[in-house]
């Protein structure tokens, strides 16, 4: 089945409304290569950022995600092989003072089935005499769910038009869509404490409304799975950085605790409809928890290569809507509402990554190749590992970055 | 009190001690610009890469139930 991810959004973002990852005139041209035995994905990326007049700068990048999957939802019968093509493109523009810097963004990403706006403005304000960066971040997206089915297969068991009806809209087979609308912000604090010890915090907030589930995924005995259209995520992060200038080495560590919050009944911040199906179930539906942990270590090896070595492992206990179908074919039987989407069970996942950073200079005065010498490449592979359906994917990454 | 309420207030709390610590150390001890060699590197910058990082959380957001807290957009599917 094709796997949705419903685009949730995400404050205090770099990219979006963010401090500026370089602070000169760029491209950057990027390739991954991802692949899980279901799924292989290309993804080119260009983003190009220039130095404006009074302190402006803008930023801007294309990407592309084209996305080969074998899925059941594109056939009658068994599994098909399609290809899907996702375009994205970015806007962001910002303004500097001396001690202070303003950002608004636009993004859009289009698919067959998938479209979504998201409009953001950041803030960023450096304090304690340059050792500490505020960062406040908000937006908004717009985001519409359709479906796609290839040829004439058959529309899933059971009735996506009933998935729709909270919000008002029906879905059938790729003509009419549903909205999700979303909310988010985000606040970062970041300091620096010695000449070689960083540390960072952060708390990030998204409110969800409207269609949340796949118009793909179908539940056994049930038909197409429904969700709550309303969501509220938050995550708190902790980040350190710590140099050990004599060894060469760099070392960061990361934690975040996400989890959805109980808003129907304790204090009512979003609006309920009667008709929500989980307005009466007196219980958070989502309750989604998570803690991430990352560790980076960085190595510099002469003056042209540094080497990233990372780690990270995620655990999350399973959403308050999720029942093992397996268990039982009682197990949603008085549930208004339920799902198969395996992001929602008890998921661990590792990733194990190494990257390596070249700077090209060696190649200056040499023909051809010396027209990359003023830029960096960078090359990496990571596997990800996931105890769900999606099992685990290989990632490969190459990148050419050079200042103009 | 349940243990999942209580663990976030935990960490809420370790996070507000750990940032207003922070502050507060930094206010005593100034950087001079000259001690600032090695904060530029790539190791001592949580947001040094953020056209990797786009890719990362939107290989993430596919495939875990909980987006959010990474300083990072996501948008649209293309969940590969």
């Amino acid at each position: 089945m094709r796997q949705r991810c419903f685009a949730v959004l995400l404050g205090a973002s770099i990219w979006l409304a963010g401090p500026r990852a370089r602070a000169d005139n760029h491209v950057t041209l990027r390739t991954v290569y991802y692949r899980e035995p279901s799924t292989r994905v290309v993804q080119p990326v260009v983003e190009i950022e220039k130095d404006l007049p009074a302190g402006f700068d803008v930023n801007t990048h294309v990407l592309v995600d084209a996305i080969t999957s074998a899925s059941a939802a594109s056939g009658p019968s068994g599994d098909n092989i399609f290809t899907e093509v996702r375009d994205e493109a970015g806007l962001r523009v910002g303004k500097n003072w001396s001690r202070a810097r303003a950002t608004l963004a636009y993004n859009y990403s289009a698919e067959s089935d998938y479209w979504s706006h998201i409009l953001a403005a950041g803030a960023v304000f450096r304090v304690w005499g340059d050792t500490g960066t505020l960062s406040l971040s908000a937006g908004a997206g717009f985001d519409t769910v359709g479906k796609r089915v290839l040829g004439a297969a058959p529309r899933p068991t059971g009735t996506v038009d009933d998935a729709c009806k909270p919000i008002g809209t029906s879905l059938p087979n790729g003509t009419k869509t549903c909205p999700l609308h979303q909310r988010f912000a985000g606040i970062n604090y970041t300091q620096v404490l010695t000449p070689t010890v960083v540390v960072q915090g952060g708390y990030e907030l998204a409110l969800l409304d409207g269609f949340q589930a796949s118009p793909y995924r179908t539940v056994p005995q049930k038909g197409s799975e429904v969700v709550p259209e309303k969501r509220w995520r938050n995550a708190v992060a902790l980040r350190v950085a710590k140099y050990f200038s004599e060894a060469g080495l760099g070392l960061q560590l990361h934690y975040r605790y996400y989890w959805d919050l109980y808003y129907q009944y304790k204090w009512q911040f979003l609006p309920t409809r009667a008709t929500d199906p989980d307005a009466t179930s007196g219980t958070d539906p989502w309750h989604v928890r998570s803690h991430t942990i990352e560790g980076r270590v960085f190595k510099t090896l002469g003056r042209d290569v540094e080497l990233r070595a990372t780690y990270r492992y995620y655990t999350q206990g399973a959403a308050g809507i999720w029942c093992d179908p397996t268990s039982g074919a009682s197990c949603y039987a008085n549930s208004s509402l339920f799902t198969n989407d395996p992001k929602l069970t008890p998921v661990a996942t590792q990733f194990l990554e190494g990257k390596v950073y070249w700077e090209a200079s060696r190649w200056r005065g040499l023909p051809f190749a010396g027209w990359f010498a003023a830029g960096s490449f960078e090359f990496s592979y990571g596997y990800y590992w996931q105890n769900t359906s999606y099992v685990g994917a290989h990632i490969l990454q190459a990148g050419y970055t050079i200042p103009y | 009190m349940d243990f999942g309420r209580r663990l976030r207030g935990c960490v809420l709390f370790a996070a507000l001690g750990l940032t207003g610590g922070a502050a507060g150390c930094a206010h005593r001890a100034p950087i001079e610009p000259w001690q600032r060699e090695h904060l530029s590197k790539r190791a001592m910058r949580f947001d040094s890469d953020p056209v990797e990082m786009h890719f990362r959380q939107h290989m993430y957001g596919a495939r875990e139930g909980s987006d959010l807290g990474y300083g990072q957009p996501g948008g649209g599917c293309g969940c590969n």
